[in-house]
């Protein structure tokens, strides 16, 4: 039950722990400055940079993170899913190369992408990651990202006006 | 002793707003309990991660959500909207969803009412006809068109209803040059098409600016007044009562009558007031949700609910939408900065199988709007994630994929609308187990749509293929489902002359209470083919006319 839980859906698999299904093998989090470098680490393999100006550290995604991580408006299950799935990318990655993620070469990490992105939950997982980068990509410069636009230029795209005054 | 106004009114969107500014206007006392917060023009901004992502005009699923229900193989599935970021809430401020919407306006055509009589019973659909016809409300939209402000041009065409006027108050506004591309390809294929009317002022009014073309209209409450929401067209301008940040929570009556209505206050102190009528116009869902939580002795399976008809048949707008893709690579250079030139509308529409034969049969057909793809950014380039076989891309991969596709392409959707059938499957109802932040249990939507609805939509997205094909486009997406749009409900409190299957009559006043009046969507007992909001305008101010007849 455990394994097929794992394999199938890690979404679906906090579910159940939640509802006590007395799923084995639940990850029990807890939050590092490791882990957020693992973190960091994820965002620049799935964005690398593109020059010295646009960049993972330009447009702040870090920071960002940390912020979707604590807003109010942003789902548990998705804060809780993110939290998770870094550290079961750590599991992968000990599972192929018996290193944690950030210990790994570039060219195995990315093998180790390509491993959890057969999986529903690798999948989500990097959509989800790859979705908020976006944010920081794209959204305003108000909330400390996409310095002076810099990803919308990247894409030819004029934000509408009026621009927001603070962010929400 | 307390005052009692004349008139209450619960909701201030396009029900609630036209109601309430029609019965200010003629002198009567008005207050408006508006659950939201009152902005104004010069709070709104186009920001993207605000607005459409964290969705901040909308309440915090944590505090107030829905119980979703699907039927799936024959059973309900339960879905609670907190864990899947599900929900029906289209925007909780002064104006309501009127603020978000993009304004394409279609009346309903005489048809519309009586669908039963005119196409037919529908195994398994509870399809019937309207207790008014046509005429008695086109008065209204004539007046809609002027009071809110509806730009466009009338043109003839085969299913072209009656109009007590010859055109639109004002022009169209401006349009995308590849609206000719699209006229031309109608033209060869016989299709008529309209421009798209908008309940967008094309020129200033007192008080309200014409649109400025900023490009991000839908879902972005409008920084200029031009769009029509009821707060900047009717609210704002003529000075209405609105009582914000106020949940009703209960409707107190007796036997025949409210007394009173009970809201929090946003620090959860109750309060209540009393008038002579109640006006509710909460949306579709909130407001049969109101009911059902107002049991007392009298009235034990919800307030106006003795005939156990509240709640029941819910509907939405039937349909779904595709695309066509443009590519800089296959237009000139000329045609390219034609398509992209931003903030200009395309704005076109075809009606021409409202009605269509298939086989020897005639069925109630549809709408077909053709619009550019929202300008919102954040969701263009995430398409790209996916590659041509829907396999995730990261990386350079994806950085090129992006370089090459989002600053030279753009997008052209067609949105199809048809009816979508009233079932006993779905409805509206209340989950006792589930709580909003005030202790009250939440709206539990029941879902079972009836199969025709995909095969009416499905005719008419191929007919809107037809057109991209033509015109060039590539990578043709056609999406037609039984999922409901959370912007397009009506439902639930269906107006008609019999009390044992509706709540409402022909004037929308409850059959059982008798100084209660539903103005909000939730009077249609079918939706037509078309977006609701000019309809739910218009049958308010009709409804306001009743009351002040009453007063």
């Amino acid at each position: 039950m455990a394994q097929a839980s794992v394999e199938a859906s890690k979404r679906s698999f906090l579910k159940l722990a939640l509802l006590g299904a007395g799923v084995a093998s639940a990850y029990s989090f807890s939050w590092s400055k490791a882990k957020a470098d693992t973190f960091a680490l994820l965002q620049e393999d799935l964005f690398p940079d593109i020059d010295e100006k646009l960049n993972i550290r330009t447009i702040n995604a870090r920071s960002y993170l940390s912020y979707i991580l604590h807003h109010p408006r942003v789902s548990d299950d998705d804060k809780e899913f993110m939290r998770n799935g870094v550290g079961w990318l750590d599991e992968e990655a000990q599972e192929l190369f018996q290193a944690n993620y950030s210990e790994l070469s570039d060219k195995k990490r990315q093998k180790v992408l390509e491993s959890i992105a057969k999986t529903e939950w690798g999948e989500s997982f990097i959509e989800t990651i790859l979705t908020y980068l976006f944010e920081s990509l794209l959204g305003d410069p108000v909330y400390g990202i996409n310095k002076e636009g810099v990803g919308w230029k990247w894409v030819h795209h004029t934000p509408g006006l009026p621009r927001p005054a603070a962010p929400v | 002793m307390s005052k009692i106004y004349d008139v209450c009114v619960i909701g201030s969107g396009a029900g609630g707003g036209a109601v309430a500014y029609e019965l200010a206007k003629s002198g009567f006392d008005v207050v408006a309990l508006e659950k939201g917060k009152w902005y104004k023009e010069e709070d709104f901004s186009k920001d993207e991660l605000g607005v459409c992502r964290r969705e901040i005009y909308s309440p915090n699923l944590k505090d107030e959500y829905h119980i979703i229900n699907v039927k799936e193989d024959g059973k309900y599935v339960r879905y609670d909207g907190r864990e899947y970021s599900w929900s029906f809430w289209n925007g909780c401020i002064v104006g309501g969803a009127s603020n978000f919407m993009s304004g394409y306006f279609h009346r309903l055509k005489p048809n519309d009412f009586k669908l039963r009589s005119v196409y037919g019973k529908i195994e398994g659909a509870n399809v019937t006809d309207w207790p008014i016809r046509y005429e008695d409300l086109e008065p209204y939209y004539a007046k809609v068109e002027q009071v809110v402000g509806v730009s466009g041009k009338v043109k003839k065409h085969t299913f072209l209803e009656p109009r007590s006027t010859s055109d639109f108050p004002m022009l169209p506004l401006a349009e995308n040059g590849a609206t000719r591309w699209f006229d031309v390809v109608c033209d060869a294929l016989g299709y008529e098409y309209i421009q798209t009317p908008r309940a967008i002022l094309s020129q200033d009014r007192e008080k309200r600016s014409s649109c400025y073309y900023s490009n991000f209209c839908g879902s972005y409450p409008c920084s200029s007044g031009a769009k029509g929401s009821s707060r900047a067209a009717l609210l704002q301008p003529h000075n209405v009562k609105v009582k914000t940040e106020a949940f009703v929570y209960n409707l107190e009556s007796d036997a025949k009558r409210i007394k009173a209505a009970h809201y929090y206050d946003r620090n959860g102190l109750s309060h209540k007031i009393e008038a002579k009528v109640f006006v509710l116009a909460a949306t579709p869902i909130e407001s049969c949700r109101l009911l059902l939580n107002s049991k007392n002795v009298h009235f034990p399976n919800g307030l106006a609910n003795n005939a156990g008809q509240v709640g029941k048949n819910l509907i939405f707008s039937a349909g779904g939408s595709g695309s066509g893709t443009f590519k800089r690579s296959k237009l000139s250079k000329e045609n390219f900065a034609t398509l992209i030139q931003p903030g200009v509308f395309f704005n076109r529409s075809i009606q021409q199988w409202y009605e269509y034969e298939k086989g020897e049969k005639r069925y109630k057909g549809g709408t077909i709007d053709f619009l550019f793809e929202h300008a919102n950014i954040i969701p263009r380039v995430k398409r790209q994630i996916w590659d041509d076989e829907g396999n995730i891309r990261w990386g350079r991969e994806l950085q090129k994929a992006i370089e090459a596709h989002v600053p030279n392409e753009r997008r052209l959707n067609f949105e199809v609308f048809n009816d979508w059938l009233p079932t006993d499957g779905t409805f509206v109802s209340i989950d006792e187990k589930a709580k909003d932040k005030w202790g009250i249990p939440v709206a539990s939507i029941h879902l079972d749509p009836h199969p025709h609805d995909l095969d009416v939509g499905e005719f008419l997205a191929d007919k809107a293929v037809d057109v991209l094909k033509r015109m060039g486009a590539e990578d043709i997406t056609s999406d037609i489902s039984a999922s409901p749009p959370q912007n397009l409900v009506a439902g639930g409190c269906r107006f008609g002359s019999d009390p044992k299957s509706s709540v409402l009559d022909r004037n929308c006043r409850s059959h059982e209470v008798e100084n209660l009046y539903v103005a909000d969507a939730s009077f249609m007992p079918t939706g037509g083919s078309v977006p609701y909001t000019w309809t739910i305008y218009a049958n308010a101010f009709r409804v306001a006319d009743v009351i002040k007849e009453r007063l």
